[in-house]
């Protein structure tokens, strides 16, 4: 009934987590495969997937930027083309680099420009770049035009509706910059999907100081008015040439979209992404009980299950898309001792497994979650890392995933396991939860048609006849 | 409370004093003097930036300190009342935890305020605080500071620069303005709630 696990995306080797290892579906028993499009037969668009042609994408990116008025970039011009870490990471990062290099040779093409610059950005680490530069082979590809950058660069002052921020000088001192992104919606409890395209201007793309505003001055649906008021600032919009999106679904790449105007692109992103995310969503939302385990190179929450990240699992027990809603993970809690706490976690994840994942950034609430991590040396990364205190102090250490997945079941029995391996396309998952999806995803599928996307689409403003122009 | 088992060392012979490590120290914890750079234990908290930044292999490494030190700043013996009213001018619980990381919470940072420090660097050696990502508590730590009333300057490097911009500083006017381009950010919701708990 179910296909056997599918292969996904090896790890990349990097100075910020664990030396890669063998993957969970090959040493544990009984691991399925179940396809997001099984689940969902309408979600079943895609020009590329893991192991695909890339060319589909220089294709694709090449018909976008054709319809792209590229005249304000002149041959003598200097362009930067802004890409961000995530984009690395989505299905091994092959995909992404493909967009960029395509954006660099149409827009050559197309301008007679020469100095088109790749800014390689970084989340912290001050060797994320240069990893991911060696990774793809960007220096050679990008005629050595290649330069990395993070939030402790040096900054530049950008005066905005609501007052100055700092963004990176360097990502913004050329001629012309193009917004090179993805849109893979990760983290929905952050953003909401509201305004998404913008958020590489509050986050990115700034110094870190504004990254702290973002998160810690602002509410959670709020905040995402600050990279728009930065967008839409004079310094940026007399550099802005135009945006260039790799569009997602759980099953992979949809397409390469491009516009000039960002806000009309974020409609598109947001009508195709509240229905096949919102069921991805809902479905993890429907899980009742899981032990998950991280199996990749990155951060644990940012490892995919069925094109959608842990982090949207460890929030499923609240509907992220509904807006009225204003306290999903965006605030604290008082525990029983009267202590202002983060949120929990959903209660259905009832033990978390680290086979392979990096440590590095913080895991909010997860106090009341038992977390096993496998193998000795990977234990000693995440208790070197300050980012997550109560992890390294509370976590179980077993010296190999097996062993972990005992630990596990000591603390919480069952047979429901699923894999956040980076899959697009598929859920690696036990046998046993494989069923449970499929038994749960017509309901899902009927609440999200008939109740909530109606709900989220008029939240928005959308007419739902733009669903069947835009998905 | 920061648990701290390990701290930064430097190699001598291989330091060659180009000062990237004193630049992102966010605890100050590092000085180099005579092209060397030398490491002080009692404001290190092992964030190891220095050691991802350093661009001499293994000039700088994490050794253990010989015993497990604590930072944290007790406050039982300050004026609770006047740590509240801090918190509260600072727009924090007292109980709230201003990093995601090290769950520092405000009341604890103002302490430290009280019982001494005067800038960033000083408030992190003392709390612990940034020594896990050490970016969104950034303009935590300089409203903390502003509110206990402490004058500080954007050092001359621009290692950090002090911005407390957030949303209850947006003048009502333009609220009303953001709320009706862009509904679905829910500003004119969120800034009622912000400023009210402010006013409190």
């Amino acid at each position: 009934m179910f296909n056997p696990p599918v292969q996904s995306p090896e790890p990349m080797e990097s100075f910020y987590g664990p030396k890669p290892k063998e993957r969970a579906i090959n040493i544990l028993d009984d691991i399925v495969s179940v396809e997001v499009s099984d689940l969902f037969p309408d979600i079943n668009e895609r020009i590329y997937k893991y192991g695909g042609d890339l060319s589909a994408i220089t294709k694709s990116t090449g018909e976008a930027l054709s319809r792209i008025d590229m005249s304000m970039i002149k041959p003598g011009d200097t362009v930067k083309i802004l890409s961000s870490e995530h984009g690395y990471s989505i299905m091994g990062g092959d995909v992404y680099a493909a967009m960029l290099e395509a954006v660099k040779d149409n827009v050559k093409t197309a301008t007679g420009c020469k100095d088109v610059r790749l800014m390689v950005g970084a989340y912290k680490g001050f060797r994320e770049s240069d990893e991911f530069i060696r990774r793809y082979e960007l220096d050679k590809r990008f005629e050595g035009k290649v330069y990395g950058y993070g939030p402790y660069d040096r900054d530049v002052a950008i005066d905005t509706e609501i007052g100055t921020i700092y963004a990176i000088k360097k990502i913004f001192d050329g001629d012309w910059f193009i917004h090179c992104y993805y849109d893979d919606p990760r983290e929905i409890y952050y953003h909401r999907q509201i305004q998404r395209a913008f958020k590489p201007f509050g986050m990115s793309y700034v110094r870190f100081e504004t990254r702290s505003c973002y998160h810690m001055n602002f509410a959670n649906r709020s905040c995402n008015y600050l990279p728009i008021a930065v967008f839409y600032s004079p310094y940026i919009q007399q550099r802005y040439a135009f945006s260039c999106v790799l569009r997602h679904s759980p099953i992979g790449i949809l397409k390469v979209d491009a516009d000039r105007d960002l806000a009309a692109l974020d409609r598109r992103i947001a009508i195709s992404h509240l229905r096949k995310y919102g069921k991805m969503m809902r479905l993890f939302h429907e899980i009742d009980e899981a032990i998950a385990v991280a199996d990749g190179g990155r951060w644990g929450f940012y490892l995919h299950a069925g094109g959608t990240i842990f982090g949207v699992f460890m929030h499923a027990h609240d509907d992220l898309f509904d807006i009225t809603n204003a306290k999903v993970l965006g605030g604290f809690k008082k525990n029983a001792k009267g202590e202002v706490v983060p949120m929990t976690i959903n209660p259905a994840c009832k033990v978390i497994v680290l086979h392979q994942a990096w440590p590095g950034i913080n895991y909010l609430g997860l106090e009341e979650t038992p977390m096993v991590i496998a193998g000795e040396d990977h234990a000693a990364m995440w208790q070197a890392d300050h980012c997550n205190p109560y992890i390294s102090e509370t976590a179980r250490v077993a010296p190999d995933l097996p062993k972990a997945m005992e630990i596990a079941q000591d603390f919480y029995r069952t047979d429901k396991v699923i894999i956040f391996d980076g899959s697009f396309g598929n859920i690696n998952c036990s046998r046993s939860l494989a069923e449970f999806l499929v038994k749960k995803a017509p309901e899902v599928n009927r609440e999200v048609e008939e109740k909530l996307l109606p709900m989220w689409l008029k939240q928005r403003g959308i007419n739902p006849h733009e669903l069947d122009s835009h998905s | 409370m920061m648990r701290l088992q390990y701290m930064a060392e430097v190699d001598e012979d291989l330091c060659t004093g180009c000062k990237l490590c004193e630049f992102i120290c966010p605890a100050a914890a590092i000085r180099v003097v005579e092209d060397t750079a030398a490491v002080d234990g009692d404001r290190c908290i092992d964030c190891q930036r220095c050691i991802d930044l350093c661009k001499t292999e293994k000039a700088i490494s994490r050794i253990a300190r010989p015993e497990e030190v604590l930072r944290y700043v007790d406050l039982t013996d300050l004026d609770q009342a006047r740590i509240k009213e801090l918190c509260g001018k600072a727009g924090l619980l007292p109980h709230m935890a201003i990093c995601g990381c090290t769950r520092t919470t405000a009341q604890e940072t103002v302490a430290a305020v009280l019982k001494g420090a005067r800038t960033p660097e000083e408030l992190c050696a003392m709390t612990g605080l940034r020594a896990g990502c050490g970016l969104y508590c950034m303009t935590r730590i300089f409203q903390v500071l502003q509110a206990c009333g402490v004058e500080f300057e954007n050092p001359p490097d621009r290692r950090w620069i002090k911005l407390t911009l957030g949303l209850a500083d947006v003048s009502e006017e333009k609220v009303l303005q953001i709320d009706q381009a862009y509904p679905t950010c829910c500003v004119g919701e969120d800034w009622r709630r912000l400023t009210q708990r402010r006013s409190k």
